[in-house]
């Protein structure tokens, strides 16, 4: 990485995007907002599993905290993870190991895991429902 | 499933180790597959077992010829897929012990039916 790219990809989106839409929702500030909390669980997980390894504090301090929400047409992603240029070299023999060092799995798993997709599509789901609802009632 | 992992990748007559697993005083080969299954987790479900697993791996590569680096990863990617492995992208870039060595590394997963 160790910068990782992720959307909105709960399933049903399309129909709750629709939905969102009929009602005149606001899709892109919903949108940004749960791609911004998306980043916010990803990043306080990566935070946790990343504070035992701290040396010199370097790798921990180039974790991005600031949620940048880039646009590309109509798809909307945020970049979570380890900022290379600002001391994150080592993330990448955390999050991958090396021939002699095994990698952290928790680490990994904070970015990448089943699990953690599932928390993210469950967030993600509830902030469009969410929304759905107060624009309905 | 990792039995078809390490199979298919020997075909390309190198070695396939572990990642994390060679001594620190043992050589690197000059050029050799890491893997690493991340988890082994559920698929689909029908009346709430699983009907399927995924396996879900890392599959490295690491040499001192760094062209062999980008051109092996890619020629595993497509052998892999022909044996049903799911890849996407064209890998990423992994740390070696050795200055000797550079590396790329792929995510690669797979379903398993469940019994």
């Amino acid at each position: 990485m160790a910068r990782k790219k992720t959307g909105i990809e709960f399933e049903g989106f399309e129909e709750v995007l629709a939905r969102l839409s009929k009602l005149n929702g606001n899709v892109k500030k919903t949108t940004e907002k749960a791609l911004k909390e998306t980043h916010k669980y990803i990043t306080e997980n990566a935070k946790k599993t990343i504070a035992p390894h701290k040396l010199t504090g370097a790798t921990e301090e180039s974790l991005v905290e600031k949620p940048t929400i880039e646009w590309n047409g109509t798809i909307a992603t945020v970049k979570t993870g380890f900022n290379i240029k600002d001391g994150g070299l080592a993330s990448i023999f955390l999050m991958y190991g090396t021939p002699r060092i095994k990698k952290d799995q928790k680490l990994y798993d904070a970015f990448y895991s089943a699990r953690t997709q599932k928390e993210i599509d469950k967030i993600q789901e509830d902030i469009f429902y969410e929304e759905i609802r107060r624009i309905d009632s | 499933m990792k039995d078809l992992l390490i199979n298919t990748l020997l075909t390309f007559n190198y070695p396939v180790i572990l990642q994390g697993s060679l001594n620190k005083d043992e050589a690197y080969p000059d050029s050799f597959f890491t893997i690493w299954n991340n988890d082994t987790y559920d698929g689909n479900h029908y009346n709430n077992n699983p009907i399927n697993y995924i396996w879900d791996f890392d599959v490295n590569f690491y040499s001192i010829d760094s062209n062999l680096v980008n051109t092996k990863l890619v020629e595993a990617i497509q052998k892999l897929k022909k044996v049903g492995f799911i890849i996407s992208g064209k890998g990423h870039d992994v740390a070696s012990d050795e200055p000797t060595h550079t590396g790329r590394g792929i995510n690669v997963l797979i379903k398993e039916k469940g019994e």
